[in-house]
């Protein structure tokens, strides 16, 4: 509570400062996400082994931010392609921390606590760095996740690069796959390249996630 | 025995079972899938050749439960229908009837509960002759459970409609054709001027008669406003202005962007007696006016110019908007230059 506490008071004081008079609350809650080309909000979460990590501690890397629930079709399709397990197997091969976050609150449809969220890993092959659990919505809020998949690119300086859908083709249908741009493989080597995101900011789709009300 | 019976009764059972087979075959058989059911409808009993024919995707969604509107909002996913029709025929696309807002923990969608017909007209060629038209379609569609699971869903529908000199309304769907046509947004003439400023979306709406500030407005498509904010009416001396922060996904303004603005009346629930508008916009900087009430919280410089994103006007010719847009990128670049040397 006390970091969600922080990052709204934050998220007011610049949007007090950017807006000047006549702000409100609605865009308040507007601007109190994660921006591309500005600083990546702090992440503490407890991984699905129990272990404490921070955004932080990666500091130096690339990172990826992927948002996760099992139950989701949407992430389902990209589950059950395979699409997501090499994107994360590709990408860590390269160096780079992926980091699957599961917003979900507790009594939600597809909320997990770390037992299962390591069955869904094994069960899935997925291969990311860690399965953060978020269940209080803290990090989902804090980045502004709005849908699963929900992604987002942060370059080892600490400043988000991408932000947005998996890919271009927003629908549930896996067939549609092998015809869309996946936009966090480009993002990742574009920037390995040195040369700008070219597609940094992406309208996400997906099935809401499921915070707590 | 077949035999026993005498032949005018045989003739009589044929076109009793006839009529009713025409009558089966004028709409899709319901089609249950998760949570939703679904079937193509025609509101005639026949297709006239040189008129109009408007079909239906009736959705019945079981309590709770819902599906979404052209722009489903922060999540989910419009619904699609891809009609099969034979060549000649031509239909329009979804004559969407205004959704509902549904907030839960702070994201927004624009959805459909209980019983709705989407409509989909089509037109029939004056020289169209063959005696039925066969009309085949498949929609598609993600069924959600509020605040809960969802579910994509996909169907195909089929039937043969009559072809006749003259139809008559169907009444098992005359209801839900006119409760839909009722949502429909009427469309406004004037459209609203629309330009970027900082965070915000900056809308005027130059009739003064207008209450803009009690209705509840829908984004056509993502990624322009925030759905979870709501646009800020105030009074100027032209009519109304609004600024209604932009989208977090918000990377261009797109030239046909509209809204759809609905009178809830007093209630506040949707009714009968309510209106729904749908208004296009054209992008450019309006001289902010003078507000009536409070003042502006002006001196932020427009961030973004996008010459070429000039709404839908109908009736305009393409060069009067490629003169205009050209126009108020000069006024904008001079506005800008002039700001900044202050």
């Amino acid at each position: 509570m006390t970091l969600r506490r922080i990052a709204v008071a934050s998220a007011l004081a610049a949007a007090l400062a950017a807006c000047g008079p006549g702000v409100d609350m609605n865009a308040i809650a507007a601007t109190a996400v994660a921006k591309v080309g500005e600083p990546a909000p702090p992440i503490e979460l407890v991984d699905s082994t129990g272990k404490t990590r921070t955004l932080s501690e990666f500091a130096g890397k690339t990172v990826v931010l992927e948002w996760n629930n099992p139950g989701c079709p949407f992430v389902k399709k990209h589950y059950g392609a395979g699409n997501l397990q090499a994107q994360q197997r590709d990408a860590t091969a390269d160096g780079v921390v992926w980091l699957t976050i599961n917003s979900g609150a507790p009594g939600k449809q597809g909320h997990m606590d770390g037992d299962e969220a390591e069955a869904f890993r094994a069960e899935m092959k997925a291969a990311p760095t860690a399965y953060l659990l978020d269940p209080q919505g803290i990090a989902g809020r804090a980045y502004g996740a709005m849908t699963t998949p929900h992604m987002f690119v942060i370059d080892p300086q600490g400043t988000v690069r991408y932000a947005g859908a998996i890919d271009s083709r927003p629908s549930a249908d896996p067939d549609d796959i092998p015809e869309a741009t996946q936009y966090v493989p480009q993002a990742l080597s574009e920037l390995a390249a040195g040369k700008p995101v070219s597609v940094n900011l992406t309208q996400p789709y997906g099935c809401d996630v499921k915070y707590a009300d | 025995m077949l035999r026993s019976f005498s032949a005018p009764l045989l003739l009589l059972l044929c076109a009793a079972l006839l009529a009713a087979a025409g009558i089966a075959r004028a709409s899709s058989a319901p089609v249950r899938t998760d949570h939703l059911q679904s079937r193509l409808v025609a509101e005639t009993t026949a297709a006239v050749p040189g008129h109009a024919l408007t079909l239906g995707l009736l959705l019945e969604h079981d309590p709770h439960w819902h599906t979404y509107w052209r722009h489903s909002g922060d999540s989910g996913l419009p619904t699609t229908l891809a009609l099969d029709l034979p060549d000649g025929i031509d239909a329009a696309a979804i004559a969407w009837p205004y959704p509902h807002r549904l907030e839960i923990a702070g994201l927004v969608n624009y959805a459909y509960d209980g019983r709705v017909l989407l409509p989909v007209t089509l037109a029939i060629p004056a020289d169209y002759a063959t005696p039925t038209l066969p009309i085949r379609a498949t929609a598609t569609w993600l069924v959600c459970e509020t605040g809960g699971e969802c579910i994509p869903g996909k169907a195909t529908y089929a039937f043969e409609l009559p072809v006749a000199p003259a139809a008559d309304t169907d009444d098992r769907w005359h209801a839900d054709f006119a409760a839909a046509r009722a949502a429909l947004p009427r469309r406004v003439d004037t459209p609203l001027a629309v330009r970027m400023d900082g965070d915000a979306l900056v809308v005027v709406l130059s009739d003064a008669a207008a209450t803009p500030a009690r209705w509840e407005w829908f984004p056509e498509m993502p990624g322009v406003v925030a759905n979870a904010a709501g646009p800020q009416w105030r009074r100027t001396s032209q009519g109304w202005e609004a600024r209604w922060p932009k989208s977090d996904y918000f990377t261009a303004l797109p030239a046909d962007l509209a809204f759809v603005a609905v009178d809830a009346g007093d209630g506040g629930e949707p009714a009968a007696a309510m209106s729904a508008w749908r208004f296009g916009t054209i992008a450019g900087a309006v001289e902010p006016a003078p507000a009536a009430g409070e003042g502006t919280g002006g001196g932020v410089v427009p961030d973004a110019v996008a010459p070429g994103t000039v709404a839908p006007f109908r009736g305009w010719p393409a060069a009067v908007f490629t003169l205009l847009t050209l126009v108020v990128a000069v006024v904008l670049v001079v506005s800008t230059r002039r700001k900044n040397r202050h």
